[in-house]
């Protein structure tokens, strides 16, 4: 008999490494003595795997890749084979099933692969604009500039413009549910809307229990009451009136018309553009909004610029000359930022500039000198695109112990990467890696990244709009090294630059940025959103 | 021999050697798993098992399709992981060869490599049952590949504590999964 209590114990002590010699002698002696002891093992071994299995894909699966350049391709060369070797086997895979029915294990690689993007095929309009909308409760709630699929769409109150993919524009009133079929094709179920149809969506056809509305080039309301009672206007151009039931006839109604329809009873009379809502109400709203954030921001942004340990904030309000003005209150020397490349581009609002980066050679350079151990760093942007495995927000101090990478990699994972040793190998670095935070459809949104190294508690965190999507603790101390440093782009260390060939540039537009030598808490990053 | 038929003999091998790699893929958390239990350090493990599939990807050709993939990858993978550890740590931490032969020899449990999703979504779902201060730990051990020592400082209790922590937790992830599975399958 063994004594599996001690067994267990001596088992942690391995696992979580801490044994010491007498013990793991203590632990052979055991294992050679009984294979009930062999068989604990490797059924704790086996959980030992599979919770570092699970963990490695709560942390997003190939926490490897996020070596830096001349690491990864030493290293990380058998992971780049291992991608081709998963495709070519794929395809051997297909390939033979093609021929015979296939054995299990091919079967199994085939449906590992991922499957097509039928999302895509389920897109049918844009929300482009709302004002004022309660949602129904239980219904999904949307932010402006959402793409949406297929399926019902419904408010409580508040108005907005729905933008179909054929090019026809819906605007909905609440109380109104729409069901949204096709780029062509709408059923209202209740509701008002009106629908501005230019010639390439001519055609476009807005179902109802009682009627077909064909729109043949115009501007058209259309209101269900709760009572039955159907109206459509015509403001401009001509539909045609499918009735669902067959004793009444199609009928074709013109720019000023409009009919009612009660129990299988309808009545003509003059079209009253002032009973649906002002297309114009919404821009005016819109206006009023992108005035107040522009306030908001102002504000908001005056706060940062005095903030204690901020080192550099650059807004990008004025890029003249290829420098950028560091805006932080006090500061340090020589902090102004270079352009190398780079365009000014339309910012979040008409009154403010952002800074474009496409090409792989753009970037700002800065500099700071000296030491932290904490540091926050703050960016507003819009990600146009993920082309690259690392696509740089900021990197600073190439090859020094406490170089900095901040990145987002090709799924949209936010990259933490500090740099506590020389050598090159995977422990010589500290990261933190999201889940995914800027998926597809968040790709040419605003959205603002921070990510604060906290030397104090040991802890990287990660944030996106102000909420916390991801936290490490740190397994040593670093000094962060506060040197040369690139926004948008990388720089190899230099004893890294034979192997340094990957392309890390940011795509997209950098609305604002900020690094501070302190760590921020989440209340303080939240007030600057 | 002409051009073409030599091309064909290349095409061939890449293709075995694919096949090769893609058995290695769909193995992978086995592999991983059985590195672990010889070098239980996280990081460690990572490099063990790259360099495992380089010799993989190398000796591909002795390799013959139909024959048992797992007998022969941790052949592979042990005399990898013992090369690294020796190199790291010296032998002191790690299991003598007599002890990995009786191992070896005896039948291992690793789960069907199409199971792993399953067992890792059943784990996911455990571990989301553990109590705060367990689930923080074993976050900080696995995700965070801290030692216990380095979690009791984060967590602010003693180590021994978290040593009883990790050991608390890990039974009640076993029971768990273990109970998850017969309510499966029953």
């Amino acid at each position: 008999m063994i004594d599996e209590d001690r067994l267990e114990t001596l088992l942690n002590a391995y696992f979580d490494q801490h044994i010491g010699e007498e013990e793991l002698s203590e632990l052979e002696a055991i294992l050679l003595q009984s294979s009930r002891a062999r068989q604990i093992l490797n059924e704790r071994a086996e959980q030992h795997g599979l919770l570092r299995e699970w963990a490695l894909r709560e942390n997003g699966l190939d926490i490897a890749s996020i070596a830096p350049a001349g690491f990864r391709r030493r290293r990380l060369v058998g992971w780049t084979v291992a991608a081709l070797a998963a495709c070519v086997a794929l395809l051997l895979a297909l390939r033979q099933h093609g021929q015979n029915p296939g054995t299990g294990s091919e079967k199994e690689m085939a449906l590992d692969s991922p499957s097509p993007p039928e999302r895509i095929f389920n897109e049918v309009a844009l929300l482009a604009e709302q004002i004022d909308v309660e949602w129904t409760p239980g219904s999904q709630a949307f932010e402006t500039g959402s793409v949406l699929q297929k399926g019902p769409f419904s408010i409580e109150k508040g108005l907005v413009r729905l933008d179909f993919f054929s090019g026809a524009k819906v605007y909905l009133e609440g109380p109104a549910t729409l069901e949204l079929v096709s780029p062509d094709l709408a059923r209202l179920a209740s509701g008002k809307l009106t629908a501005q149809v230019p010639p390439p969506a001519h055609g476009f056809t807005i179902l109802s229990e009682a009627m077909r509305v064909v729109d043949r080039g115009t501007e058209f309301g259309m209101n269900i009451e709760k009572d039955g009672k159907y109206q459509i206007h015509v403001f401009d151009g001509e539909v045609e009136l499918h009735p669902e039931d067959q004793q009444v006839e199609t009928r074709s109604l013109f720019g000023g018309g409009a009919v009612a329809f009660l129990n299988g009873a309808s009545r003509d009379f003059p079209a009253d553009r002032k009973a649906f809502a002002d297309p114009d109400l919404l821009q005016r709203a819109a206006k009023k909004a992108r005035d107040r954030d522009w306030r908001q921001w102002e504000s908001s942004s005056e706060k940062l610029r005095q903030a204690e340990g901020l080192l550099v904030y650059y807004d990008f309000s004025s890029v003249e000359g290829g420098s950028i003005t560091n805006r932080a209150e006090s500061p340090p020397e020589e902090s102004d930022g270079i352009l190398i490349g780079c365009e000014p581009v339309p910012g979040r609002w008409p009154q403010k500039n952002a800074l474009g980066f496409a090409r792989t050679s753009d970037r700002l350079r800065f500099r700071l000198d000296g030491q932290a151990p904490s540091v926050t760093m703050f960016a507003r942007v819009r990600v146009d695109s993920l082309p690259h495995d690392h696509n740089a927000l900021l990197s600073m101090s190439p090859g020094e112990i406490g170089e900095i990478h901040w990145k987002l990699d090709r799924d949209g994972r936010l990259l933490l990467g500090i740099r506590a040793e020389r050598e090159l190998k995977y422990s010589s670095w500290e990261r933190l890696v999201s889940s995914p935070v800027v998926a597809e459809s968040d790709l040419g949104h605003w959205i603002t990244l921070a990510t604060v190294i906290d030397g104090e508690l040991g802890e990287m965190r990660h944030y996106v709009d102000g909420r916390e999507v991801a936290v490490a603790p740190m397994s040593r101390a670093i000094p962060l090294h506060l040197g040369k440093a690139n926004v948008g782009n990388f720089d190899a260390p230099e004893n890294e630059q034979p192997d340094a060939t990957v392309t890390r540039n940011f795509n997209g537009r950098f609305s604002e940025f900020a690094f501070f030598n302190r760590a921020l808490s989440v209340e303080e990053l939240s007030s600057y959103q | 021999m002409s051009d073409e038929s030599e091309i064909t003999d290349s095409s061939e091998s890449e293709q075995h050697t694919a096949a090769v790699q893609g058995l290695f893929l769909k193995y992978q958390p086995m592999v991983r798993t059985y590195i672990l239990s010889i070098v239980p350090n996280f990081a460690l493990a990572e490099d063990i098992l790259q360099e495992t599939f380089l010799v993989v990807s190398r000796k591909a050709s002795s390799f013959t399709l139909g024959s048992s993939f797992p007998a022969w990858v941790k052949t592979i993978a042990r005399f990898k992981a013992l090369e690294f550890a020796r190199r790291e740590f010296g032998r002191k931490t790690v299991l003598s060869d007599e002890v990995l032969d009786a191992l070896d020899s005896d039948p291992h449990p690793y789960a069907n490599p199409a199971e792993t999703d399953e067992r890792i979504a059943i784990l996911r779902a455990c571990i989301d049952e553990l109590a705060p201060q367990a689930r923080r730990a074993i976050e900080y051990r696995y995700r965070g590949d801290h030692q216990p020592p380095q979690i009791a400082r984060l967590m602010g209790c003693t180590v021994n504590s978290i040593n009883v922590t990790l050991s608390r937790a890990r039974v009640f992830l076993r029971n768990c999964v273990n109970l998850k599975l017969a309510l499966k399958s029953s």
